[in-house]
This record gives C-alpha cells, structure tokens and sequence, in this order.
C-alpha cells in the first residue's frame, strides 16, 4: 500500500489503466457484440428467406471476418488516432504484445490473453493521443477540440461527449456509431465519471484519465480490429 | 510540412525569425521521420455521409494495405470517386500505391514466405527486401525475377549512413542479417529506403564473391539460412516448391515417378519392405532428389552461404552405405521427375525438364504455370483474408493468365485480385 502511495503520478495512471482499462473495455466488448456481425457474416443472409428455407453453405456462402494480427495492430492504431509516432512505452508495450497477439487474425486465434493484449496497447495509444492533444489549441485537435482539459469531466456538456464519440467512431470504427452503441457508450461514460476520484488527482488528471478510458474502449472493440 | 515554412517566411518579423526557427527544427526531424512509414492524421468529420463507394473504397483500402483506415482518410474520398466513375482498379491502384502495401502487407506475405516456420514474426532478411522491392519495382521488373535475379535489395547506403544502419557487406550483410534487423529496428520504410543491388553475393574458401549460381530468391541469404543449415540440401527444393508453386510435399509426390535419382542415404527397404519405399518414399524422393542437384556445391556455414570449386559439399553424399547402388551426385545436374500425370497440370511446366545449377532450377519454376497461379493465391490468400476455394480454381486460373499477360506485374496483380467479387465484397 505504502508502495502504492509512493507511486508518481505516471506510474499510477500506468497501475490504473493495466487493471481497470481491460477489465472495462472487456465489458464493452461484449456489450457491443451488435457493432459486429460476429466472427463468421454470411453474405448471402440477406437473400435466405427469413422462414429459414434457405440452405446455407458455409463453404460458399460465408467469408470469413478477421482482425488485426500482431504485425500490424500498432500501425493500424497510429492510423486510426492519426499518431505519427508513438511514445517508447507504447513500443514497449507492443513489444510485450506482440507474443500473445494473433500471428494470422483468424478468428479461430483469438483469445481472451489476446484481447488483454490489444486493450493495454490501446490504452498505451490512447495515452499518447491524449498527451498530443492536449498540448494542442483545441481548435486543431482531431479528437478532444470540445474537451477543457483543465476541468472535471463533469465540464463535459452532453453534445461534446456525442462529437467525441461520433469522431472516434468514425476514426477508430470506420462508420458512425449506431444508436444502441452510442446509448451504451455514454452510459459507460457517466458510470466512470460516477466511479470514485483516484487519490490525489486533479481535475485535469480526472479529464485525461476520463478521455483514455473512452478512447481506450473504443479502440479496443472488435469493430476497431476487424477486417 | 512546406506550407507551413512557405507561411512562417511569409509571416517573417521579429517574432517570425524564432518562429521560423521553431519551424525548420520540426522539419528536420520530419525529414528523419519521411524514411518511416507515413502515418496520416486524419481529422474526423463528425457531420460527413458515407457513401456506400466510400465504404467499398474502405474495404479495398484496408484489404490491400492490411491495416484500418479512418474513414475520412483522404485516400479513401480519392477511391471512393474512382468507384463512383466505375474504375474500380483505379481505386485498387491508390491502395497498391500507397506505402501501406508495401510496407504492411507485402512485407508480411514475404515474412511468411522466408523461414521454416511461415511466422508473420519472421526477421526482416534480404528475402522479405527483395521481395518487397520487386513488387514496389513491378513496372519495370517481371515477377519471374524473384526466382530468376541476380540482385537483392537494400538500404540506399546513403540513408543507411544518416540513419545509423549498419552496412559492411561482409560483416552485416554477407555473414549476418544485421543490416536488414536495422531495417526495422530504425523504424525504416522498407518502400522508401530499399534500392537494388547487383550481383548477389556468397563466399568461397573464405572470400566474397560474386555469386556463382544467382536464382532470386532461391539464393537469398534468409532462404539458405532456413533451408540449407545442416540436412541434405532437400529442404531447399521442399520449400522452393512449398513457396513459390503452393505445393506441399505430400501434394506433389508421385509414387509412379523415376526413383533414377534416388541418393544412397534413402534405404529401399524401410521395415524391411520394399513395398513401402515404392509407394511412400520413393514418391518424395523422385522429385525432390531430381532437383537437388542443383545445390551440390551449395552449403549454409559460418553464418553465410558458401560454395565449394565445383565439387560436391559433404552432405550431398552422407550414409551412403544405406544403399550403396542407389544414385552418387557427382555434380549440379538436375532431372525434373515432377510431369507425370498427377503433377503435369499443377506445375504447367514449360521449360526443359533437364537443367544445370541453382539458376536453371528458378527458371524452371518460374516458367511455369504453377509459379504465376501460386503467386495469384498468395495474393489472394493475404488481400481476401483466406485462402481461394478448390471451387474458385478457374478464377484462380483466370487471374494467373492476366498476370501473365501483364508482364507478371505484381502490384497490378495485387489490384486485379482485390477487386473480384469473390474477395472485397
């Protein structure tokens, strides 16, 4: 505990998101099964008929959905935050990542160390993202341009969390959230905000931690990996 | 980059001279920064459509590059008009030539290509370069030197210098993978910083020299590292055929092959049964001994691939007491037994069936029809996610043909393959 107390403000950020960032983005992850079609998407579901008469070879009338694997994953998220380069942490952790992320992004190789993986890499990316752009006029972020990041996340007036959301989806997902997600999404978000303040941090400490946790959970969903 | 020095000089004052200053040191390190993949930050337009061209650009985008994408990435409203104007290839194109592919996704069909293990993991080697500079190359260089070429790709020294990668020829080149670890230990594009160098090269008695007996990738120091360490040189022509024809082992053996070629170290009675050498090993060993030959004076010591005087390495001719009448190599000959029926439509083959040295060995297989359908499914394989269907042969086929007809121009086959129905949807 003493350990714990004598910790930096960094190296408690790092505890935080190592132990709370998965464990979230994981129940995001499964609440959000409706982002993605599912590991197997027929393309010939629209043309059976809904009396289930059709017959459906798997073979012919299935394609399979994958995601990223360990060699790309990184560079998919610098492209999807739009981060040129990444801090050494976030290579580290990478690095670290690598040996338990997918080497194909079959879905048959997925796997719960796997999804870790990607979620503290994510949270890594996310960190940097966040350094990046606070340092920013808001005028010029890509992300956070509606965030103070000297306020409480409570600042955070309800339409600059929906533009938060809508920019990391279209970003991160490719597509605009849906209506279900964006309910969940938000309901999330004020779960967090509603969660304790951790000991000794700031307004501003709250507001980063608040702008990873959101881009950490979304970064990290299936919709943000698969192909 | 040069807008914002065009506007800094434009805005110069008093204040602007520090400001410029600012300026010129950020280009500095972008100019350290241009030899890495570059990386877009696209800002996200939260009111903007997406259009169902937009989407399909996406898709293509992505299963070309190998990497997502915002949507509102300028290469993507680019594509996405091409599909609207229905150039679809055209949209192909952007993707193809963007440093993504190269950088991402031939880079990794090549690592999976390079070592025993087909890891994605695979070190960056002068195999994965090469590979990689061929496809950039495609307009001017055929496909069929990847198993042809007397080259191999590299870091332009001049880069290699400024960006602290190591480059003796001898000690990070010849005799380790050094130079190309540097590759990705920089942070280096390999799109960007690879250029050609010819001849390759190996070493003899201790020396380097040119290299004797060139064939592409066949002769790549990563391929002889994986293939020719210890053993008898058989795995060279296993994993030529496993890489460049798409052929296992277990595909291409034919038990109604000539055994004529057979060497001593394979006895003819396994358990005692000559049954069993004529119906099991006999149908690997007629092909892949015919072929083995070629590397008779080929081995892979201290660190760098060697070749004797034009006799024949140690291994070539081991537990020879096995079966003493079976067949001696006595040099680099090769037969090519692999044309019975069973494997006369999978190679295609259209050279001579008689050949001398590594170099008639790759053109062999380059010639082939299997070499161009094996290139279509490795493309095919990585661009759509899986692997084409035994009932998408003739699309297969199809694609191979007009990779043919194009020159065997890698990129535009790349292009061609991502753009069936089949595979982008």
């Amino acid at each position: 505990m003493k350990k714990i107390m004598n910790m930096t403000l960094s190296q408690k950020r790092k505890l935080s998101a190592a132990t709370m960032l998965p464990l979230a983005a994981m129940i995001l992850m499964v609440s959000f099964q409706n982002c993605s079609p599912g590991v197997v998407q027929s393309t010939k579901l629209d043309s059976v008929s809904t009396g289930g008469n059709g017959t459906l070879n798997l073979d012919e009338d299935t394609k399979p959905v994958t995601v990223a694997y360990s060699e790309n994953v990184l560079t998919s998220m610098q492209l999807q935050t739009g981060l040129q380069t990444v801090s050494t942490r976030t290579l580290n952790s990478n690095t670290n990542a690598k040996a338990k992320i997918s080497e194909t992004g079959k879905a048959d190789t997925v796997n719960a160390p796997m999804w870790i993986s990607i979620t503290n890499l994510a949270g890594e990316v996310c960190l940097d993202l966040v350094t990046e752009e606070r340092a920013r006029p808001a005028a010029s972020r890509r992300f956070f341009n509606q965030v103070d990041f000297a306020r409480s996340p409570a600042s955070l007036t309800s339409e600059a969390r929906l533009d938060l959301i809508r920019r990391m989806a279209r970003n991160f997902w490719g597509r605009n959230e849906t209506a279900v997600e964006r309910t969940v999404l938000l309901s999330s978000l004020s779960d967090a905000e509603a969660q304790p303040r951790r000991p000794g941090a700031n307004d501003a400490a709250e507001t980063e931690d608040f702008m990873i946790y959101s881009c950490t959970a979304m970064l990290s969903s299936l919709d943000a990996i698969r192909f | 980059m040069k807008t914002s020095r065009n506007q800094a000089i434009n805005g110069l004052t008093r204040w602007g001279v520090a400001a410029l200053g600012v300026v010129l040191s950020v280009g500095t390190a972008s100019e350290a920064l241009s030899q890495s993949t570059p990386i877009a930050a696209v800002t996200p337009d939260p009111a903007g459509s997406i259009s169902a061209e937009r989407i399909r650009a996406q898709k293509l985008f992505q299963a070309l590059t190998a990497v997502r994408v915002p949507i509102d990435d300028s290469r993507l409203v680019q594509m996405e008009g091409l599909i609207r104007a229905g150039n679809t290839r055209g949209a192909a194109a952007v993707a193809t030539r963007d440093p993504l592919f190269l950088d991402v996704q031939v880079r990794d069909v090549a690592r999976r290509m390079a070592t025993r293990d087909e890891s994605v993991r695979a070190p960056m080697s002068d195999f994965v370069a090469t590979f990689i500079g061929v496809v950039r190359d495609s307009d001017t260089t055929s496909a069929k030197a990847l198993l042809t070429g007397n080259f191999y790709y590299r870091v332009d020294p001049a880069v290699a210098t400024t960006a602290n990668v190591r480059q003796d020829e001898l000690a990070d080149i010849i005799q380790s993978n050094r130079h190309f670890d540097d590759i990705t230990a920089r942070n280096l594009s390999p799109s960007a910083v690879l250029v050609r160098q010819s001849p390759q090269r190996a070493m003899r008695g201790g020396v380097a020299i040119d290299h004797p007996d060139a064939a592409g990738l066949i002769t790549s120091r990563g391929f002889v590292e994986a293939h020719a360490v210890a053993g008898t040189n058989r795995r060279m022509v296993e994993y030529a055929f496993k890489q460049f024809m798409c052929s296992s082992m277990t595909d291409w053996a034919d038990a109604n092959g000539s055994d004529e070629r057979v060497a001593q170290d394979v006895t003819r009675t396994p358990s005692g049964s000559v049954n069993l050498y004529q119906t099991t090993c006999k149908s690997c060993h007629s092909g892949m001994d015919g072929f083995r030959g070629a590397f008779a004076y080929l081995d892979f010591n201290n660190n760098s691939q060697t070749f004797t005087n034009n006799t024949v390495v140690g291994k070539m001719t081991r537990n020879a007491t096995e079966y003493q009448q079976g067949y001696r190599m006595t040099d680099n000959t090769i037969v090519n037994y692999a044309i019975g029926t069973k494997n006369a439509d999978r190679f295609g083959w259209r050279s001579s069936t008689t050949g001398v040295g590594i170099a008639d060995f790759g053109r062999m297989l380059a010639d082939s029809r299997g070499f161009s359908r094996c290139m279509v499914k490795k493309a095919f394989t990585s661009v759509c996610r899986r692997p084409p269907l035994a009932s998408e042969e003739t699309l297969v086929r199809s694609l191979a043909d007009q990779f043919e007809t194009d020159g065997y121009h890698m990129r535009r086959m790349f292009e061609n393959v991502a753009v069936q129905q089949q595979c982008v949807q």
